[in-house]
Formats: C-alpha cells, structure tokens, sequence
C-alpha cells in the first residue's frame, strides 16, 4: 500500500510539474500472462497480470518527458524434489523514467532507460549497458531486460555521432528462484538458489560507477560504430573461500569488473542485409590465472538477413567466442577440483543461429529463434504464433525449449523448459 | 528500392498537375510525360489515414503522420510515426532514398529505444501492410514503361486518355510485380482517375480508383486512394489530412536523431 502511495505522489508530482505548454500522451497496455515448465522433476508455473501505464510530454525541439509504471501482479508454484510452494507478490516499479533535453548538437537523457547497444539479433557482444531478465518468459525482448538508470549524452558532430554514457548504480542480471526467495528487496533475486552466500555486489561508490562510449557513422551505406564499456560483469563468478572458523569452502558470488571493447557494422542490398558484431571482453582476470573468473575473451557474431517476402523474413548467424590466455592443463585441473564445474570449457566454441519470421495470414504472426552449439549439439530453442483478433489486442502461444547433453550449456536447463500464452491488449 | 520518391511523389503520379491544355494528337508517352514532370512540391507533411478492408469485410484503421523531403529530383526523404492502433504506437519508419545504391531504411521500436536497419521486400512489397506497393507510392521512371494510348473513355463524368503501359523489360516487371498497367487520366487536369494493375502472368491484379484531387499551393494531389487486389479481394484506402506543402522542413529532420524523437513538429 505504501507502494502505491510513494506511485500515485510520483505520478501527481510530475504531472503538476509538467509546464502547460506542449504535448501529453497516455498509454500503455494490460497483459495477462502464465507461464508453466513442461518436464519434471521441477514444476513452476507463473500466472499474473500486468498494467502498464506510460505518460509522455514532449515539447517540440526542446525536449520530452516520459514515465512508464509497471503493476504487475502473480502467483507462482513450485513443486519439485518434495517441496512444494507457492508465492505472490505484486510489484510495483517504474519500467522508465527519464527527462530528455535536446540542444543543436546534444541530446541529453537522464532516468531508468532501456539502452541496446548492437546490430545483430539476440546476440549483442557490445551490448552490456541493461541486464537481462531471466525470470520472464515472453515473445517481447524487452521483457527480458531490466533497465538502469543512466546519464545518456548524444553528440552530433556532422556526420559522427558520440554517445556517452555514465551508469552510477551497478544493476546485475536476473535468474529464477522458487517461490519462498522471492521476497521484496532480497538481494538474493538476483542469482540462482544454489547458491548459499550472500552475494558481493560493487560498492555504490562514484569510482565503482560505469561508463559506456560509442561512435557512430555511416560510409557507402554502411552503418558501423566502435564501442567500449567499462563497469561489471552483470553474471557473477563464483569465488571459493575458505573460513578461518572451521575451514569450510564458501562460494561467493560476486560481480568483478570488466572492460569491453567493441563494434559493428550493417549494410542492406535490398532484400539481403549483412551484419556483424564483436567485442573483447577484457575480464577481472586478464592473464588467465585465475580459474574462477572467466578468462579474456574475444565474442564475435556475423549474419545475414533475408526478407523473402512481405510475409517471410530469416536471419541467419555465426557466432564464436575465443578465449584469450587459454591454459588447458589449468581448465582440466580446475574442472576435476571444482564440484560445481560440469565440463572443461573449450578455447573457441562455435555456435550458429537464426530468426524466422512468418505471417501465414493477415494479423497472424509466428517467429522462431533458435541458437545451436556446433561441439555438444545443444540448442536453445524460443518460437512463438500470435494473432490479432482487433487492432490492439493480442494474443501469443509460445514456448522455449532447451535440449543436448546433460553436461553441456543448454543441456544443462533441459528441465526447464516452458510454454507461456500472454493476452495483450494495448490502450 | 533506386529512385524510389516516398509518398509525396507518389500522391503526385496518381494526382499529377498541369492544368494544360488537352491536345487529341498527344501520345500515350507524351501524357506520362505531362503526367509525371509536374510534381513542384518540394516538401510536405500531414496526416495519414490507411483503412485496411478483408475480405469478410473486417477493418483495421492506421493513422500516422508523415513527412517528406526532396533531395533532389530523384531522390527523397520519407519519414513516418504511427499515432494509432495503440500496440504499435510510436513505431516509426525513416527511408532515405539513393539515385546510386540502395535506399536506407529504418525502423525505430519504441519499446526497445531501438532502431534498426531494415531490408526489405524491394518495390513491389507492400507499403505498409497495405495493398500499396512501395512502387505505387513512388514516382516511375518515364523510361521504364512503353506506352501506348488507346481509346479514351469518359469515368464518372470526366473525360478521359486512356494509357496502357508496359513493362520494358521483365526485370521492371521483376522489380514492380506488375506487367502491364492501365491508366485512365484526366484531360483537364493530368491527373490519374483510375488504374487497372496486373501480374506478371498477364492476369488482373489490382484496381485503383483515386474519389479525391485537392489543389494544394498550386499543387494538383490525389487526397484520397482506394486500391482493390481483386485476387485476395482485400482493400486499402488512403486518406490525406492536413497536407502542408513546401514549409520548409530541415533536412535534419530526416535522421536517425530525429527518428527517436516522440514530436517534432
């Protein structure tokens, strides 16, 4: 209830502060969902309802205010290994929130934004400003990213284009629990239940803050930029510590900063579009000698586009990600000592994958996305149909489904594989 | 998607201009030419409604603003933001048009603040998701077409050249999807009433009749268009509101800066 208050006072302040002058918009959507694992032994199922509501005033050339609230209310089960659960929660929390301010050369925007770095699909080595979500499960991307609050700047020298970004709060990635964990402001929503010690976050401090740079421009029709970002690994390594009580082995996750650097290009020949991205991931382990953190690496993703059609579109991709500093024997010897390690990664793994986009009839929709690794023949597979019965209102069947071996990436999560349907209707 | 002129060119093939004078003796080459060489806008801006019609008779309605740039006389800048339906509110579409390679388009996904470089299904996709194709909407090179002018005819009152055209070579006829068009143009005016489109098979395609001509800053424009696939028998009216022509719209505005924007004008 104070959730709501601290909204509704949020909501009234920016509204009175909006000058009379310029334009207001209202919107947003309602959208049911429920989502549910298909193979045992676990069992969770998801089922809410979320409300959307979005405010925008936009003032010409001068800027734009804009607010986006999400009330999202759900239950979730769990049932697996002889336990049995059940959660519910309603959240409530700004999606965006941000002021935007346009000069002759500068565009200034300052708020909780959604910022995607990257010109390939899905896989974006350059993108690592907003987190994923991994707890939702839906046919929209941005449901499966958590913005941040940033200072973005937007520079137009002629035909370069600079932005920088200054990211003051470290927000990690999001995975799954059960149910009893899922507890407003339980800093443990952020990793998996299998891990028993709290977690190390970056201390909230100006030197621990993140910045992000890019340069954009386009040359005979193609559109590249060069990127680099410093911050934190949004995945945690986990850190192995004895105790000096009883010389028990503790694993910490914590979040160790990285440095990216990166690029990529585009360029369209009327149905066909080639495109490709890369960065080197420069690690808090830079020399490789540290076995629990992720070595250097280099991640590059190139892909073409087709659109076959009004009603027929593919994309197909490589990726590869290249481990600098690779010591084999130190791999195996790690692997054999660490109970938590299932395998020995691999110097380079190879992977493709592909987007399929078909609309068999008006207003029905149904796309496939779907990564396959070349060495364990493990694949990650997300499709889904939608249709429009109006404008405005729709509704998705889907499901995502993993498979391979035990031991291997997507293997791994054979048992969590899902079928979701969502109602949306926008307003 | 070369030499494609965006939507304003587009309004000013089907609603051409000259008020000049009819001459019995023209040829079917010499109306096109009348036809196509008067379009003397340089800019323009307005509002967009697109009613799209199924077969059993369902309807959707799209409304967007748009806005349109000359570069020069073969190439222009089109950009355009959806007001309505609600779900896809804020999606806009930047085409930059280019005489030497091909045009570079952009959608801009205001869920994601994202934009994208997009292929696309060259000029016989469809605008939109409607009835229209991208080469509908544009302005067509004189060259591409033999024409030849048969009978005339007189359409709802107005008397009428009827011109038939056809595809040049089959890759025109590749490119637009269409093998032979005919058209029925206005004598007082030169502006296009009604079109007849068909296949490349030889087969009748699409109809398109154009209710609404508007004189705007001395510019004859098609304010209203129907088009009729009668294989699918599916149906897509075009309305134009509030055309203003030759404002002065900066070419900055045709960016990928500006794309992003909610509101500019």
């Amino acid at each position: 209830m104070k959730e709501l208050f601290a909204v509704m006072i949020y909501f009234l302040t920016i509204v009175s502060a909006l000058p009379a002058r310029g334009q207001t918009r209202l919107g947003g959507y309602l959208k049911f969902y429920h989502h549910n694992n298909v193979v045992s032994p676990r069992r969770i199922s998801k089922t809410g309802v979320r409300l959307q509501f979005n405010i925008s005033k936009t003032f010409g050339d001068k800027g734009e205010l804009f607010s986006s609230f999400d009330f999202d209310a759900n239950d979730l089960r769990f049932f697996g290994n002889g336990f049995n659960s059940r959660g519910s929660e309603l959240e409530i929390y700004p999606v965006e929130a941000y002021v935007s301010l346009y000069f002759p050369m500068v565009d200034v925007r300052l708020g909780k934004q959604f910022i995607f770095w990257g010109k390939t699909d899905w896989i974006n080595p350059t993108d690592n400003i907003n987190p994923w979500d991994y707890e939702n499960i839906s046919s929209e991307i941005e449901d499966y990213r958590l913005p941040v609050t940033v200072l973005k700047t937007s520079w137009y020298l002629g035909p370069l284009t600079f932005e920088a970004d200054w990211i003051p709060i470290f927000l990690p990635d999001r995975f799954p629990v059960p149910a009893g964990t899922l507890q407003k402001g339980n800093p443990e929503r952020h990793i998996p239940a299998i891990v028993a010690a709290p977690p190390v976050y970056p201390e909230p401090t100006l030197r621990h803050s993140q910045a992000a740079f890019r340069m954009m421009h386009s040359v005979w029709g193609i559109d590249y930029s060069l990127s680099y970002y410093s911050g934190f690994d949004h995945q945690f390594s986990m850190i192995s510590r004895v105790t000096s009580r009883n010389d028990s082995l503790i694993f910490t996750p914590e979040y160790k900063p990285l440095r990216v650097f990166g690029g990529d290009f585009q360029k369209t020949f009327g149905r066909y579009g080639i495109k490709g991205e890369g960065a080197y991931f420069r690690t808090a382990d830079p020399n490789g000698t540290n076995p629990e953190i992720a070595n250097p690496h280099f991640k590059y993703v190139l892909g073409n586009d087709w659109t076959v059609s009004d009603r027929l579109s593919l994309t197909f991709q490589w990726v590869q990600d290249i481990q600098g500093k690779y010591n084999a024997n130190l791999e195996k010897e790690v692997a054999r000592q660490n109970p938590m390690q299932t395998g020995v990664p691999d110097r380079v793994t190879s992977s493709v994958s592909g987007v399929l986009k078909w609309n068999p009839f008006d207003y029905m929709t149904s796309q496939i996305i779907d990564v396959l690794n070349l060495k364990d023949k493990d694949s990650f597979v997300l499709g889904f149909l939608s249709y429009e019965p109006a404008d405005a209102i729709r509704f998705t069947l889907g499901g995502l489904f993993f498979s391979g071996p035990s031991n291997s990436p997507f293997g791994r999560m054979d048992g969590e594989d899902k079928v979701f349907v969502e109602v949306k209707l926008s307003y | 998607m070369k030499r494609f002129i965006v939507c304003l060119a587009g309004i000013a093939v089907f609603a051409s201009l000259a008020m000049a004078r009819t001459n019995s003796s023209e040829t079917g080459t010499e109306i096109m030419k009348k036809v196509l060489s008067q379009s003397n806008w340089e800019d323009m801006s307005g509002d967009l409604i697109m009613t799209l019609t199924t077969s059993r008779g369902e309807t959707r309605v799209r409304n967007m603003k748009f806005y349109s740039k000359k570069k020069n006389e073969n190439e222009s800048m089109m950009l355009i933001k959806i007001i309505s339906p609600a779900d896809v509110r804020g999606t806009a579409f930047l085409t930059i048009e280019h005489q030497n390679r091909d045009d570079d388009r952009y959608l801009y996904l205001p869920a994601l603040r994202r934009v994208k470089k997009i292929t696309a299904s060259g000029k016989g996709g469809n605008f939109m998701s409607s009835d229209f194709t991208y080469y509908d909407m544009g302005k067509p090179k004189l060259k591409d077409w033999t024409y030849k002018r048969v009978a005339d005819e007189t359409v709802d009152g107005h008397p009428c050249f009827v011109v038939k055209a056809v595809a040049a070579s089959p890759k025109i006829a590749k490119e637009t999807g269409y093998s032979k068009i005919v058209r029925w143009i206005r004598k007082d005016t030169y502006t296009t009433l009604k079109s007849i489109f068909y296949d490349r098979g030889g087969k009748k395609w699409k109809e398109l009749s154009v209710p609404e001509v508007k004189k705007i800053n001395g510019v004859w424009f098609s304010t209203v268009m129907v088009m009729h696939d009668v294989q699918i028998d599916h149906t897509s009216k075009m309305e134009f509101k509030e055309l203003k022509i030759n404002t002065g719209i900066p070419a900055k505005y045709f960016s990928v800066r500006y794309l992003q924007r909610g509101q500019f004008r």
